[in-house]
């Protein structure tokens, strides 16, 4: 179920969308409607649905990328629109992890994953170093820390966009279609990695994806169409596609 | 890994790029390091050649724009003289001259009297100077003697007259050595101009104290002096350092150099700019990933200034380097050979860096200001 947002469950949830539109500025695209949701502190939820569905928007919201048209996004009981360094939170509260990785390539891993501490609590470029290193190692790739994103395999490079989005000890990671670029070997390595994260360090992970894979490993999967929320209890597992993706138009009902 | 690396790394990144955008900034710094250079060079040579006379004031016809059409009688000098504060008076008159067969034009030759402080105080370092029993004598400079490839006893040709070379002398500087000197009223006969000089050159009586003060004290009363009719002699008088530095040809030169360095300059910072606009726009996506992981706006704006600030730096250090060879290719030019001290001062190389910050900034505020207003969600949606 899709819990009701209230003031007494504030601390319990890590986000809470409140009947949240989303129409784009040219008056003519609602990309979502009338939106409700929260997420707990420490869930794992995937968000799918078909291409155009909201996925990105409401990722962006749930981000604080973007601003609702209307209603309200809070994030630990505070709405987003009240904040006013929202550069600050999206650097100490969120990561993000990209289908395309957005790493620097001049840069090395070990460099690519200092670059959100510019931001972060304040730490000298010895402990960036010693905390990126120890990311890194964390995601496996201690043997790569001085190599550039053009001489990792993609994997590899998605690893260090998820050391990169743990940084600054986010509680919350949005991945939007982390293994969207990987082979079946590496997005499952990235999921393991994924299940792990959230299983030790009990990170808040929300990932949008088009894949049942990647799905069926999240605790909880909310589910869009056409810019609206499938109930919880009619979109199910069952609405994934089994042998990988969601399918265009699925048998899901808008409310 | 310190900010500052980030940006090191982005310019780097299109290496051809932004080695020709920085040779393109190299050339319009030394072009504007060498021109200002060439100016204030011909300012304090010709400050350095009065200071060598011991001249303290110089006086001109009033509102002449260009000391060579000052055109006063000879006989004002004996009304300087009687000023009080006044210790000597050199009535001089200079024109330009050529020397058609060695492509040497515009050569300043002075007309001065033999017995004035001007002709004594001429550094002979072959021969003598010239005295009143002389007809048809020169001196020449020692750089415009090695010019012509002459030496003291030969003969050279000026303005269709023969005119045998009494002595050389070696002048305060560069400027100096490339000039010619002979009797006053020789150079009147010559230039058909009789009686008449372009300007006085003034020593003061050394116990009256600063120079200057004295000169301020004094000016007022040369232009006060008039003729047996009682109307104003038109005459104005300056400092030497004062009539140099509003000299017509200090002026113009410095107005030529500032002219075309800000040309340079402003093609330079159009490469700049296109540099840096093309940087921004492919890079629109990573820089909203980056603002999407939380860096401000005013970081995003310090990366690409950074970039802009790095390029310009190296090109501007790169043109300061090139600058003194520059000067050096000017200074040999025949046309300006003997006119230019092939020297790089500390205020060239000052006004270099400030060009290149200036630079810097001209080219790099609009990118940086579109990388800052990049929206993330706007860049990431096309991933």
């Amino acid at each position: 179920m899709n819990n009701p947002p209230s003031p007494a469950n504030a601390e319990a949830y890590l986000l809470q969308v409140r009947q949240v539109s989303r129409v784009f500025s040219d008056g003519q695209v609602s990309a979502l409607v009338d939106v409700s949701l929260s997420i707990r502190r420490g869930e794992y939820a995937a968000i799918v649905g078909p291409s155009g569905s909201g996925k990105s928007t409401l990722l962006n919201l749930l981000g604080a990328l973007d601003r609702p048209t209307h209603g309200e996004v809070l994030f630990g009981g505070r709405s987003l629109s009240a904040i006013r360094d929202i550069d600050s939170l999206r650097a100490c509260q969120i990561g993000f992890v990209f289908q395309s990785f957005h790493l620097l390539p001049t840069l090395s891993a070990l460099e690519n994953v200092q670059i959100p501490m510019f931001e972060g609590p304040r730490r000298s470029p010895s402990e960036r170093i010693r905390k990126a290193q120890e990311l890194l190692t964390i995601v496996g790739l201690a043997r790569r820390m001085h190599h550039l994103p053009s001489q990792m395999s993609v994997g590899e490079r998605q690893r260090t966009a998820i050391a990169r989005a743990l940084a600054n000890d986010p509680p919350l990671i949005l991945a939007d279609e982390p293994t969207g670029n990987l082979d079946s070997h590496s997005g499952s390595a990235i999921l393991d990695l994924f299940d792990s994260l959230h299983r030790e360090r009990h990170v808040t992970l929300v990932v949008i994806t088009h894949s049942s894979d990647v799905a069926q490993r999240a605790e909880r999967i909310i589910t869009l169409h056409d810019g609206r929320l499938v109930p919880e209890n009619e979109s199910g597992r069952e609405f994934l596609h089994p042998q990988g993706h969601v399918p265009a138009v699925s048998n899901s009902t808008s409310p | 890994m310190p900010f500052d690396i980030v940006a090191l790394k982005n310019v780097w990144r299109r290496p051809t790029r932004s080695v020709l955008t920085c040779i393109g900034i190299a050339l319009a710094v030394a072009t504007a390091v060498a021109l200002l250079g060439f100016a204030s060079g011909l300012e304090r040579s010709s400050l350095e050649v009065y200071g060598a006379h011991g001249v303290d004031m110089v006086v001109l016809r009033s509102g002449v724009s260009e000391r060579l059409t000052s055109n006063l009688d000879e006989r004002i000098a004996e009304r300087l003289a009687a000023l009080p504060a006044v210790r000597a008076v050199n009535p001089s008159l200079t024109d330009l001259i050529s020397f058609g067969d060695r492509s040497l034009i515009g050569i300043p030759v002075h007309g001065w009297p033999a017995d004035r402080f001007a002709v004594a105080t001429l550094q002979v370092i072959d021969g003598r100077r010239v005295s009143d029993r002389d007809r048809a004598a020169v001196m020449l400079g020692q750089g415009l003697a090695a010019g012509l490839n002459k030496c003291v006893g030969d003969e050279v040709e000026i303005e269709s007259h023969q005119f045998s070379i009494v002595g050389i002398y070696q002048g305060a500087n560069l400027l100096e050595n490339s000039t010619a000197v002979m009797r006053l009223p020789e150079l009147q006969e010559l230039m058909d101009r009789p009686r008449q000089v372009t300007e006085f050159q003034l020593q003061l009586h050394d116990n009256l104290g600063d120079a200057r003060r004295v000169a301020e004290l004094l000016r007022p009363q040369i232009a006060a002096l008039t003729n047996a009719q009682g109307k104003p002699l038109g005459l104005a008088a300056m400092a030497t350092e004062e009539f140099v530095t509003g000299s017509a040809e200090v002026r113009m030169a410095q107005g030529m150099a500032v002219a075309t360095s800000l040309i340079a300059l402003l093609i330079s910072s159009i490469s700049v700019l296109n540099t840096m606009i093309m940087s921004v726009f492919e890079r629109t996506q990573e820089i909203g990933a980056l603002r999407a992981i939380g860096w401000r706006r005013s970081r995003v704006l310090r990366m690409v200034l950074g970039e802009s600030c790095l390029l310009s730096a190296v090109g501007g250090l790169l043109g300061i380097g090139v600058a003194w060879p520059c000067i050096l290719l000017l200074s040999r030019a025949p046309a300006l050979e003997g006119f230019i001290r092939p020297e790089l001062s500390a205020t060239a190389v000052g006004e270099g860096l400030m060009l290149t910050m200036l630079l810097a900034v001209a080219g790099g505020f609009y990118p940086a200001y579109r990388a800052m207003r990049i929206a993330p969600s706007e860049a990431l949606r096309y991933e």
